[in-house]
Order: structure tokens, then C-alpha cells, then sequence
């Protein structure tokens, strides 16, 4: 017998050691999972935590993980397995046993020979019991169960939650639309070269960014408003136009008129002499100073974004701090010009490519306000109905007591609008029969501030008809000129009915197109002004006249 | 000697025959019995406490017969001389007048000597006995004489008549391999041993080993392999009864005066490897430690005046420390 026979022999006793640790380790890892995902759906139910299941789901998995992994450093080691088996009714043996191994004595062959017919006749597996407390994996499965059956229970912000959920579901699978769409575009048109292809994966990889961060869906719009503006921005750029400028400032110098006339003719061999007569000029540092500044010319007459601009911007700068050699210089000019030119032939296919990427943010933008949209007019339907419902049994109760007024927050669906209407109408009814029996005090009252002055049915003894209503649709809201933008008018669209109540959608997203946002600073003085004028020109108490002219002083 | 395969062998059997024969003399007292046995087969010495009529003079009395040893008893008394213990001189004088001195041996030459209540002699006759024990050797008039082999003294003491007596010093005390506590017996036991000692029926004791075997035993128990971890719990063990070691848990730092020599800890491995001979096993197990360290070690930890007061025994303490010492470390 030697140590590899004492070994093989606790093998099975080994792995039932170790599935025992593991099955332990395992059942804390769910008690831990199930305590923090407990922990998790109770804080999601004050406070929104979208896709709570599906965390819940990652912690139990996690923790099943790690447990698997920690169960590894939990592997028996020799010493253990001995100490274990000896316990198991050995008596020391096979510890002994293997302190002897080197042992050539006959007592040490005796206490093998013992240990081994010993270890034949234990059934060492059978000897060992896996105990497991049992209040340990029932707690487990409690906190679990649950944790996952309060998830069904709507809790004070499961509307948010929901609306939170469907946004980051938007915002994931416009991402991946609009991923697809730019990787499309090389196939779609060759022509676009790699530098275009890059901005536009730059601007979306800070779409991506913007989205990881966006926690409402105003910040979702704004994410897409700033790609929008990217978009717009290259939209802008015009390479040729550019190309033309460079070719105008460089004519006017002695030093690159050829160059220029080579870049007019397009002639590749003049390209490449007046390049080298250029590079010899360039030894003179006067004349290397004057070309550094007719780059910083050029760059500046061309328009905004340009590549060129700053690729020229760039060229200048390095070629002012001198660490590259006049030939090289000449070199990367030409580098410059070549890339402008080739941006400048798939200049019509990536303005298409832009246009289809614009197309899928404008799709995704509506897909975003569409989906809050939904969400918010489905709670406001479902409000509208119960509390117009309970505005009909309150009109019933009206021979005594005015009805309550009621107060609808939102809802602008149609279908939602409908349902509303709905249990309004079966509510007005209910309460129409039992206005004629009693002194009707009158409809409720429109208590939200857009409402006040719609209050007709207040009126003593006038009982509202089932389905009368006075409409009348929202002013518009948003006008970018007011804040010195440019972008599309913004609508609020609603209704206001005769009974006070109103179904409104919120203007989502409306101020941040390009232009929407400014900053005060640059309209401050503007406001300022014309708040002094028409202080002037109309009668205005002093003492209010104080009061706008240290709100602006605040503000500076 | 070479100890083969079929010598180990015997030596099982026999181990196993003697403790069978003596148990079937000797009613209830199973774990007495076994105790004593390997306090015997481990070459040491054994203290008796107990109530008079346990049936310790009787064991004695099997326990030569059936080992085929010579067996004494000697009666403690105050007016015990050394010399009514280990023998004297007398003058022996011949037909033709002439006289000489003879030594006449005293009952502790005998290979089995019941020293019945030992703490009623003085300390003088004490230490004679005590240094006999020892030593295994008796000196009297300047000439020293071997005692025979096997030699073991199983003393006794009665733990309630206090007057009169002279307690056994703690460096005596360290000369017992083992103290045992006898029990009284149980409504069974002290059943049959009414029905066995009241009647006429006439027992006969088979002598189922003799002395060379004893000592061959004696041998083959030393071979007895022990694991470097189960010696290192052993150790570990008698450590922790020090008061003044850091590993000593805190009863034996408030309790205990004084802890076990190393003598204790020789105890305790010698006995657990007959243990393990009694058992039928080739190594010393952490059980056989755990039950040897309780007769080797009550008469070695000395507790002071607090554990006295608040009936605190040296097997509290001992249970104390087998809790607290881990088998591995």
C-alpha cells in the first residue's frame, strides 16, 4: 500500500466531501441572492428600478455562479480527506498509515496492512453524512418566492418603473436599428469613404454613451437631439467647396500658386513637382512661417465642421512647433488634399447616408415619446374612468353635497380617451338619474390650473347632459423662436371639456432640438433690453419696475 | 526480539484473554478493569481511590491469577515500618554457632503488591515503598536487591476518612502511571455479586499468561506506531494543563496550582498504545489519547484553593481542556 492506493481509495469520499461544501456554499449564495433580491423589489417599490425580474434573475445567477467558483478553493486538500475519513471510524488509521509509508518495519506493515483491509471494508461514502441545515435553504426559497410574487404587486411607482422599462427597451432597439443602419451604409454606397463611415460610428458611439446615462425620457430625446445635431453638422460640410477655398488662398501667394494651379488641373505629375519646389521653398523659415499662415487662413474661410479646416489647423500647428520636416510637411498637405478629395466624391452618398441615419433617429425619437406616451394615457384612461365614475355617484349624492371636482393628470390616447369617456358617460348617467330626483348641486369643478374657467357645470341646478362637452385645443406652447433657436414648433395636443376635466399629453422633449437649448447669457441682455423698453413705454408702478430690474441684476 | 507477524498476533490474543478472564471473575467495573490491565501491560503503577469493599483486593488477587504472577498485600498502618515493606536482616545462625545475617525479603518483593490504604503509613514507610516503585530495586543494609519483573504496586486510598492518614505528596503522587476512581456498583452488578460471593460455588481462575509474556507485552506495546498529529495532541493535552502556558484554556489559569509533569505526558502515550493493543489496532487514535489522558492526569494537576471551594476536580479541568484542544492544529 502506498499513498496513491490511500488516495484512490478516499476518492469517492472526496467528491461527496466536496459536494457536500459546494451544496453548502451554493444554498448560502441563494440565501445571500435571495436576501438582496428581496432587498431589491421592497426599494423598487418606493423608488424606480426598471427590469426588477430580470435583476433578480442576474443576482440568483451571479450568486450561483460565485458560488461554483468559491466552491473550488473549498476542494478537500489531503490533510482534510484524511482527517475525515479517520473520523469516520478509522481510527487514525490511515493518518498513521501514511506516516509510516517509508516505514520498513513490520509494525509499520502490520498497521498497513490493517488500515488497508480497514479501508476495503468501510464504505466510507455510505459513513459520511451530507447534513445540510434545513432552515437554511428554506429561508432561502422564502426570501426568493417572495421577493419574485412582489414583483406582481404594483407598488407606489410602477407606472414610472413601466414607463422606465419601455423606454430603455426603445432606446436598446433603436440603438441597434441605427447600428445597423450606418453598417448597412458601405454596402448600401461604396463611395463613402472610411473617415465619414468613422463620425458617424463616433456619433453614435456617443449616442450609446448618452443613452447608458439617459434616465427619463427626456434625456433619451436629448441623446437623440444631440446625434440629430451631429447628423446636421456633417450634413453641412462640403469638401469641394472647401477644396475651392484652399485652391483660392493658396493662388494668391507666389509661393503656392502652382501648387494651386496643380490642384485646379488636377494634374498629378505638376501635383507632385510643385509639392517638392514647395518643400525646398519651405527651408526658408520666412516662407515656412508664411505658409503656416496661409493654412490658418484657409482653415479659417472655410465653413464649420470642416475636415479640412481642421486637418489644415492641425498641419499649421505642427508645423509651427517645427517637429516635422519641410518634406514631410509638403507630404501630409498632399495626404490632406487627396483625403478631401475622396470624401469630396462620396460626398452625395454619405449626405444619403445621413439622410437614412436621421431617418432612424427621427423613428426612434418617436418611438420613445409614442411609448410614454401610451403608458401615461393608459394610468390617466384608467383614472379618468374610475374618478369620473365616482364624479357620477358623487352628482348622485349632489341634492346634498357639490360633486367633487376632479383632477385628471393625463391621458391623450384616443383609445384611452375612449375608455374614459366611457365609464364618464355610465358615470354622468348615474348621476343624471339621481340629480332628477334630488336638487342637483352641480357638475364638479375644474380644479387643475388649465382648467379654471371651464367650470360651467357649476351652476346651481344645471345638470350636465351625458356626452356634453365643450372642446377647445391647446394653444401652441413652444415657439423656438422666442429662445433664439431654429427647430420645429412643438404642439401640446389635448382637449378641455365642458366639465372642467381636460385630457392633455405633456409636451415630452419639445425644448432640446437644435437652438432649443441657450444659454442665458446669450439672451440675457437681449430680455433685459426689452424688458427696460416696455417698462418705459407702459405705466408700470416703481416699485415693480425695481423688482424686474433686480431679477435681472440677479441673474448677472 | 524479533517482533514478526504471529508474535503481534499473540500479543492481541493474550491481551484479549486476560482482560475476557478477569471480567469474568470480577463483577461490573469493566472500565477498572481494562484500566488496570493497561496500567499493568504499560510497566506502571496504580492508585485506588475508592470506598472500602469495591472489590479492589479481590482484582489484585485475579489479576495475579490469571497473569500467573505473584501476588501480596500489604495493610497500611501508622506503625508500618519501611522494613515491614521491603524486608530486613536477620541474623541466621547455624548448628555450629556461627551466625550470619540473612535478608529476609518483605511483601513488596512479589510481582504484583496491593498497597492497601496507603495514605494511613507515615511518609517515612511511604517513601520506601514509593522509591521501590521507582526504582525497581530495594536497598537494605547498603546492599540493593532487584525486585522481580513484572513489578507493579496497585495502591489504594480511601477518599473520605481524612483523619489519621498522610496524604501522598505531589511528587509521589507523579510515581502513578494511572489514578483510578472506583465506583460503586450498580443494583445489577452488586446482584451478581451477592449471588457469586454468598454461595458455595467454588471458582476457578485459569492462568491464561505468565510473566515473560507480560514482559513481551511490555515490548511489543513500545512498538505501537503513533502519528506525529495524534503525539502532537497528546502533547498538546498535558501543555494545556499548565497554568502558566498561553495555550492553557481560562479554568486551568483560574484553577489549577499546579499542571502535569512530563511524566503525564509519558503516561499518556505508554497507556494509549496498549489501549490500542486492547482495541486490536497498530496506531495510537485521538480516542484512545482522549481516554487515557483522564487516569493519567487527575493526580498530576494540582488545583488550588478557589477550585477546592467551588468543587472544582481535576477532571473538570481535564474535561475543560479535551474540549478546547483541537485534535489538528
Amino acid at each position: 500500500m502506498d499513498k496513491k492506493y490511500i488516495l484512490k481509495a478516499l476518492r469517492p469520499l472526496k467528491i461527496k466531501i466536496y459536494l457536500h461544501k459546494a451544496i453548502k456554499i451554493l444554498l448560502s449564495a441563494l440565501l445571500v441572492s435571495g436576501f438582496i433580491s428581496l432587498i431589491l423589489v421592497i426599494v423598487s417599490r418606493f423608488a424606480v428600478i426598471p427590469f426588477v425580474r430580470h435583476k433578480m434573475f442576474m443576482i440568483t445567477v451571479t450568486g450561483f455562479f460565485m458560488a461554483l467558483f468559491v466552491s473550488l478553493y473549498f476542494i478537500p486538500s489531503r490533510k482534510q480527506l484524511i482527517m475525515t475519513a479517520d473520523s469516520l471510524g478509522l481510527k487514525e488509521r490511515v493518518i498513521t498509515a501514511w506516516y509510516l509509508i517509508d516505514d520498513d518495519s513490520e509494525i509499520a506493515a502490520l498497521q498497513r496492512q490493517d488500515t488497508k483491509r480497514v479501508l476495503e471494508n468501510t464504505k466510507l461514502t455510505a459513513a459520511y453524512k451530507m447534513s445540510i441545515e434545513k432552515s437554511l435553504y428554506i429561508l432561502a426559497i422564502c426570501f426568493i418566492t417572495t421577493a419574485f410574487l412582489l414583483t406582481f404587486i404594483p407598488g407606489r411607482v410602477f407606472n414610472e418603473t413601466r414607463i422606465r422599462e419601455s423606454l430603455i427597451q426603445q432606446m436598446k432597439e433603436h440603438e441597434k436599428l441605427i447600428e445597423e443602419e450606418i453598417n448597412s451604409q458601405k454596402q448600401k454606397s461604396p463611395d463613402i469613404s472610411d473617415e465619414q463611415l468613422s463620425q458617424l460610428k463616433e456619433a453614435l458611439e456617443k449616442l450609446k454613451e448618452e443613452f447608458k446615462k439617459s434616465e427619463s425620457e427626456e434625456d433619451a430625446l436629448k441623446a437623440l437631439a444631440q446625434m440629430e445635431n451631429l447628423i446636421e453638422k456633417l450634413k453641412v460640410q462640403d469638401p469641394l467647396n472647401d477644396l475651392k477655398t484652399l485652391e483660392s488662398i493658396l493662388s494668391d501667394s507666389p509661393l503656392t500658386k502652382d501648387l494651386a494651379e496643380a490642384l485646379k488641373n488636377d494634374h498629378e505629375e505638376a501635383l507632385q513637382e510643385a509639392l517638392e519646389q514647395l518643400a525646398e521653398e519651405l527651408e526658408n523659415e520666412e516662407k515656412a512661417k508664411e505658409f503656416t499662415e496661409m493654412l490658418n487662413q484657409a482653415a479659417m474661410n472655410m465653413s464649420d465642421n470642416s475636415m479640412l479646416a481642421d486637418a489644415l489647423l492641425n498641419l499649421a500647428s505642427t508645423a509651427g512647433s517645427e517637429s516635422i520636416s519641410r518634406n514631410e510637411l509638403a507630404q501630409r498637405l498632399m495626404e490632406i488634399v487627396q483625403q478631401t478629395e475622396e470624401n469630396a466624391s462620396g460626398q452625395q452618398d454619405f449626405k444619403k447616408a445621413l439622410a437614412d441615419v436621421s431617418e432612424a433617429l427621427e423613428k426612434a425619437r418617436r418611438s420613445i415619446t409614442a411609448v410614454v406616451q401610451r403608458i401615461a394615457s393608459n394610468n390617466a384612461g384608467k383614472k379618468t374612468g374610475q374618478s369620473e365614475g365616482n364624479n357620477g355617484s358623487n352628482q348622485g349624492k349632489g341634492g346634498q353635497q357639490p360633486g367633487s371636482g376632479r383632477k385628471i393628470q393625463k391621458g391623450a390616447g384616443s383609445e384611452n380617451r375612449s375608455e374614459s369617456q366611457g365609464g364618464s358617460q355610465s358615470g354622468n348617467e348615474s348621476g343624471s338619474n339621481q340629480q332628477s330626483a334630488g336638487a342637483g348641486a352641480g357638475a364638479g369643478e375644474g380644479t387643475t390650473s388649465i382648467d379654471m374657467g371651464y367650470n360651467e357645470g357649476d351652476l346651481p341646478g344645471r345638470g350636465r347632459a351625458p356626452g356634453e362637452r365643450k372642446e377647445e385645443e391647446y394653444k401652441k406652447i413652444y415657439v423656438p423662436e422666442r429662445l433664439g433657436g431654429e427647430g420645429d414648433e412643438t404642439n401640446l395636443p389635448g382637449r378641455k371639456l365642458d366639465s372642467g376635466s381636460s385630457t392633455y399629453s405633456e409636451a415630452d422633449g419639445a425644448p432640446v432640438k437644435k437652438g432649443a437649448m441657450v444659454p442665458y447669457r446669450e439672451v440675457l441682455s437681449k430680455y433685459r433690453e426689452e424688458a427696460v423698453q416696455t417698462m418705459e413705454r407702459q405705466d408700470i408702478p416703481i416699485g415693480m419696475k425695481e423688482l424686474v430690474k433686480s431679477y435681472f441684476s440677479t441673474l448677472d | 526480539m524479533h517482533n514478526g507477524k504471529e508474535s503481534f498476533e499473540k500479543v492481541l490474543d493474550t491481551v484479549s484473554r486476560i482482560e475476557t478472564e478477569v471480567s469474568r471473575h470480577m463483577i461490573g467495573q469493566r472500565e477498572i478493569i481494562r484500566q488496570v490491565i493497561m496500567c499493568i501491560l504499560a510497566g506502571g503503577n496504580v492508585l485506588l481511590e475508592g470506598m472500602p469493599g469495591l472489590g479492589k483486593t479481590r482484582l489484585v488477587n485475579i489479576l495475579g491469577k490469571v497473569m500467573g504472577l505473584e501476588f501480596s498485600r500489604i495493610q497500611f498502618t501508622p506503625d508500618l515500618m519501611p522494613a515491614d515493606v521491603t524486608g530486613t536482616s536477620i541474623v541466621d545462625r547455624k548448628e555450629s554457632g556461627e551466625g550470619m545475617f540473612r535478608f529476609q525479603p518483605g511483601p513488596i518483593f512479589s510481582n504484583i503488591v496491593l498497597a492497601d490504604e496507603i495514605n494511613r503509613a507515615t511518609p517515612k514507610t511511604q517513601s520506601a515503598m514509593l522509591q521501590a516503585m521507582q526504582e525497581r530495586t530495594v536497598t537494605v543494609a547498603n546492599t540493593t536487591y532487584k525486585l522481580p519483573a513484572p513489578f507493579f504496586v496497585l495502591a489504594t486510598q480511601n477518599p473520605i476518612e481524612m483523619e489519621g492518614t498522610y496524604p501522598l505528596p505531589e511528587a509521589q503522587m507523579d510515581r502513578f502511571l494511572f489514578k483510578l476512581n472506583v465506583p460503586s456498583p450498580d443494583f445489577n452488578e452488586l446482584k451478581e455479586i451477592i449471588l457469586l460471593t454468598t454461595t458455595n460455588r467454588e471458582e476457578t481462575v485459569e492462568t491464561v499468561t505468565n510473566a515473560d509474556e507480560i514482559l513481551q507485552i511490555q515490548r511489543v506495546s513500545k512498538e505501537i506506531p503513533i502519528a506525529e498529529p495524534v503525539l502532537d495532541y497528546a502533547i498538546r493535552l498535558v501543555m494545556a494543563t499548565r497554568p502558566d502556558h498561553e495555550a492553557s484554556p481560562e479554568p486551568v489559569k483560574k484553577y489549577v496550582r499546579y499542571g502535569s509533569s512530563p511524566r503525564g505526558a509519558q503516561a499518556v502515550i505508554s497507556t494509549a498504545r496498549i489501549r490500542a493493543l486492547l482495541s486490536g489496532r497498530y496506531n495510537v487514535s485521538f480516542e484512545d489519547i482522549q481516554t487515557v489522558v483522564y487516569p493519567s492526569l487527575r493526580h498530576r494537576i494540582f488545583v488550588n484553593f478557589d477550585a477546592v471551594s467551588e468543587d472544582i476536580t481535576s477532571d473538570m479541568i481535564i474535561d475543560g481542556i479535551t474540549k478546547d484542544v483541537k485534535t489538528y492544529q
